[in-house]
């Protein structure tokens, strides 16, 4: 009977915690569905034939008529908007690199020169993340600790691509820089999942004093 | 909620939306006869032919309750086992259980009274 009950709340916990519950109220609706799912068993009764399958629909009107506070982190959004807005930088990119756009100090294809071509990337690389930043605080901006997310993508943005830019091509010397469309794919993956992953990070940090646990408990309502 | 036994979708739909604006009230009735834990609770409104929907409809509107200060959880023995939590109605929660019987019996009337003067039209 105990292992029914750790998974009907195990499961009702995963979907507070895909609902963006703060970690203390998902900790109490917990402890509070477990109580009450033992007091429950003692008398025979199988918690998975109380709640039933649908323990997600379960779980969201029980959050729902707690009133807990969700944390705004919408990274549906963020990520959206951050892709959107880095489109017209890279577009730009696009066109300098392939010689569309003529710059002063575009690289010579027969004899290229490292330190050229490093500041061109990297200056290229400056300006998709400007346009993506720039989109992102100009659209969202309403949203909680909006600024603070957008200071913190700019400082770990950069870090990402750092890292995963080495990464990406030590995996593109193993394939003998191929072109082919798996390799290309997994290429954007590795770089797109770290840039990702950046952008997750930077929102979490801006919003870790909505997750910290508080003492109010259950707001009243 | 389940359809009642004996009576059709629509009158168990009917019997649904009837219950929906009652069944806080009934379970803060019941509660208030004596403490029970969310299952206890289930079982007495079934008992009390209410069909409430079960634990997946009771239970989320105990916590609501709980969260408006209707009713606290407490700590009680258990012949058959450990000490249990059960919810007991709060003095806030008799005195929103008064008021709401007031309307209840209010709302009732008008609606006998309506439905009377219904038959002889």
């Amino acid at each position: 009977m105990h292992e029914s009950i750790d998974r009907s709340v195990t499961a009702a916990a995963r979907e507070w915690r895909r609902l963006h519950i703060r970690p203390a109220d998902v900790a109490r609706l917990s402890d509070d569905l477990r109580d009450d799912l033992t007091a429950a068993a003692a008398e025979g009764i199988d918690p998975a034939d109380l709640i039933g399958r649908d323990t997600r629909s379960f779980a969201r009107r029980l959050a729902d008529e707690a009133r807990v506070d969700r944390i705004p982190y919408e990274f549906d959004r963020l990520l959206l908007t951050s892709l959107v807005g880095a489109l017209p930088g890279l577009a730009f990119a696009y066109g300098v690199l392939y010689g569309y756009i003529p710059i002063p100090a575009r690289p010579p294809a027969d004899e290229p020169n490292i330190g050229a071509v490093v500041a061109v990337y990297a200056a290229l690389a400056c300006l998709v993340l400007l346009s993506s930043l720039l989109t992102v605080w100009f659209r969202l901006r309403h949203l909680p600790s909006m600024g603070r997310t957008v200071l913190a993508m700019a400082l770990l943005l950069p870090l990402a691509g750092a890292v995963a830019t080495p990464i990406t091509m030590a995996f593109a010397a193993t394939v003998n820089y191929s072109t082919a469309l798996p390799v290309v794919a997994i290429e954007c993956t590795l770089f797109g999942g770290a840039l990702a992953g950046a952008i997750v990070l930077a929102r979490r940090w801006s919003l870790r004093d909505r997750s910290a646990p508080t003492a109010a408990g259950m707001r009243p309502a | 909620m389940t359809p009642v036994e004996g009576v059709t979708s629509v009158e168990s739909d009917r019997h649904t939306q009837l219950l929906r604006g009652a069944l806080d009230m009934c379970m803060l009735a019941l509660l208030a006869k004596e403490p029970a834990h969310g299952y206890e609770l289930v079982r007495r409104l079934d008992e009390a032919g209410l069909d409430a929907g079960g634990y997946g409809t009771v239970y989320p509107l105990l916590t609501r309750m709980r969260r408006l200060g209707l009713v606290v959880d407490e700590l009680q023995d258990s012949p058959s086992g450990p000490r249990r939590k059960v919810y007991a109605v709060t003095p806030a929660g008799h005195q929103r259980l008064a008021a709401w019987r007031q309307q209840w019996q209010r709302f009732v009337t008008t609606v006998n009274t309506t439905l009377a003067g219904g038959d002889h039209a």
